[in-house]
């Protein structure tokens, strides 16, 4: 159990934009997936998702990070176009046909050409809105993801909420993966039931020791922030200073041009 | 002489949230959000699986008392999405369907005794809501068909009116807050396996309607999902529950501070 994508540390455009504009990157994102959705809308999501194809090439992430997030939504894509293909509701021209099996206004015999290009359409849909956020989070450190949260003056305590429970994300791997292996010594080995045995049989003897281990370090972890003296009235400073530069204003100016043609286009 | 200090340093609320400290909320998020990488259940018709995250995070006000597990379970999901980002395509969106609302859910059932004013009408809202998006709002206009009447009316029905019957009667608003704190372990087991059932029915309508908005269903699909997800949510809540339970009773023995709300 280890994430896919995670922060990487390298000196590109995208890795020094100011994380602001990146927060507007993906909050248009989310937008533009959820404008009400035609057949024809097919050229506007590949306008955005080859503009973020851009950024993940300027930002020099991995193809197979990209392969990676296809493999996870093989399965939903399977699933959108055989069921468009399927019952789509437009659909007259036979593609497929299995035989005729009428359920209210759809024919569950037949695939038609329609439907299974409007499931490429919401195939398309669902990787634009899944292409953002790894490149987010791969370009931008905890602690720029902390000040940027203070500028928008979320409240400190939440901050520090958040960057602490993402800072001990790598001790809880390690502290499941330690137990997964302590449980295999004793001849209980997860990896090898099918879904079914987990769901029922496999996860109480990994969970229950986990969260007592991490009940006991949250003890020490309060008394450490006690004694450091949280709560206390003052002013915290801030790990790294951010300043928009010129070019913020540039990529910022860029991403919202892209945004507003597609939106023209999509209603025009 | 005596000094006298300017200012109030209140630690002790600053450090708490409704019980539970900062640090126990915190690592409990944290949690939340790393079991965003472990499938338990797949979805009905394929393409994906609930993560480890939803339980987690239902049973987060068990353990943390209310608003210590309900804001645990927005750190799980913000933690999550920063984790696991292709299982959070609507982003902010998901980080509440996929963590804040089972927690919400749950923390209303168990506290159903003094919050059933708040928990009736909003599970009537979430159910005619539920009943209504997307095949009625946006409908037509949206690219929706129709959906065969009454029948979608009742399918959906199952979701949100066997919970708000909980939620009304003595069961919601007197057994089940007694239950879950009970010493016998039957009444327990009972309690925590009913609060989890009745906020995961409720749970199901917010959770799927954004995706079938998403992925533009048909109505066929809408009817079949219902029909699909009927003993899925009830599997989901055992697995639960059957997580809870050891857990909870774990806590008990373990001499740890116990937190004010929590059920242990």
């Amino acid at each position: 159990m280890q994430p896919v994508f995670r922060y990487t540390h390298v000196d590109t455009p995208i890795h020094r934009l100011h994380p602001l504009v990146k927060v507007t990157y993906v909050l248009l994102t989310l937008v533009l997936v959820m404008y009400p959705i035609k057949a024809s809308d097919m050229p506007v999501l590949l306008i955005w998702l080859g503009f973020s194809a851009v950024l993940w090439t300027v930002a020099r992430i991995e193809l197979r990070r990209f392969t990676t997030l296809l493999k996870i939504l093989t399965g939903t894509f399977i699933f959108l176009i055989l069921i468009q293909g399927f019952t789509y509701r437009g659909g007259h021209t036979p593609l497929i046909v299995l035989g005729h099996l009428k359920l209210w206004e759809a024919d569950l015999g037949v695939i038609t050409k329609e439907g299974v290009w409007f499931g490429l359409v919401l195939c398309v849909r669902i990787l634009v809105a899944t292409s953002s956020l790894p490149l987010f989070v791969m370009t931008t450190p905890a602690s720029a993801i902390m000040t940027a949260m203070g500028k928008l003056r979320v409240p400190q305590t939440v901050t520090f909420m958040f960057v602490s429970a993402l800072s001990f994300t790598t001790l809880l791997f390690e502290m499941w993966g330690s137990i997964v292996e302590a449980q295999k010594l004793r001849a209980f080995d997860i990896d090898s039931m099918n879904f079914v045995k987990r769901a029922v049989k496999a996860y109480v003897p990994i969970i229950t020791p986990l969260i007592l281990l991490l009940f006991r370090k949250a003890n020490d972890f309060q008394i450490a922030m006690e004694t450091k003296g949280f709560g206390a009235p003052i002013e915290p400073t801030e790990i790294e200073t951010l300043t928009a530069r010129p070019t913020d204003y540039l990529w910022l100016a860029f991403i919202v041009s892209v945004f507003v043609l597609c939106t023209v286009l999509k209603f025009s | 002489m005596e000094e006298k200090t300017t200012e109030k340093v209140s630690a002790p609320s600053r450090g708490r949230i409704g019980g539970a400290s900062i640090a126990w909320v915190t690592l409990y998020g944290a949690l939340c959000g790393v079991t965003g990488l472990v499938p338990i259940f797949p979805y009905v018709g394929g393409g994906g699986y609930v993560p480890l995250t939803t339980p987690f995070c239902a049973i987060a006000p068990l353990l943390l008392g209310p608003w210590g597990g309900v804001i645990a379970a927005i750190v799980g999901g913000v933690i999550g999405m920063f984790i696991a980002p292709a299982a959070y395509p609507l982003q902010v969106v998901d980080i509440f369907l996929n963590a804040v609302l089972p927690a919400l859910f749950v923390a209303l059932m168990v506290k159903d005794d003094r919050l059933w004013k708040v928990t009736v009408p909003l599970f009537i809202i979430i159910g005619i809501v539920g009943w209504l998006v997307p095949f009625y709002i946006p409908g037509g206009a949206g690219g929706f068909g129709r959906v065969p009447e009454p029948l979608y009316f009742i399918m959906a029905a199952l979701y949100w009116v066997p919970s708000t019957i909980i939620a009304v009667t003595p069961l919601g608003t007197r057994l089940i807050p007694k239950w879950v704190l009970s010493k016998n372990r039957i009444e327990r087991y009972g309690g925590i396996f009913l609060a989890i059932l009745a906020a995961m029915f409720i749970w199901w309508l917010p959770w799927t309607r954004p995706y079938w908005y998403l992925f533009n269903f048909s109505a066929e699909l809408g009817v079949a999902t219902h029909v699909a997800y009927s003993w899925w949510v009830p599997a989901l809540s055992a697995i639960t529950a059957v997580i809870t339970i050891p857990i909870i009773e774990a806590l008990e023995r373990s001499g740890l501070p116990k937190i004010a709300g929590a059920i242990w």
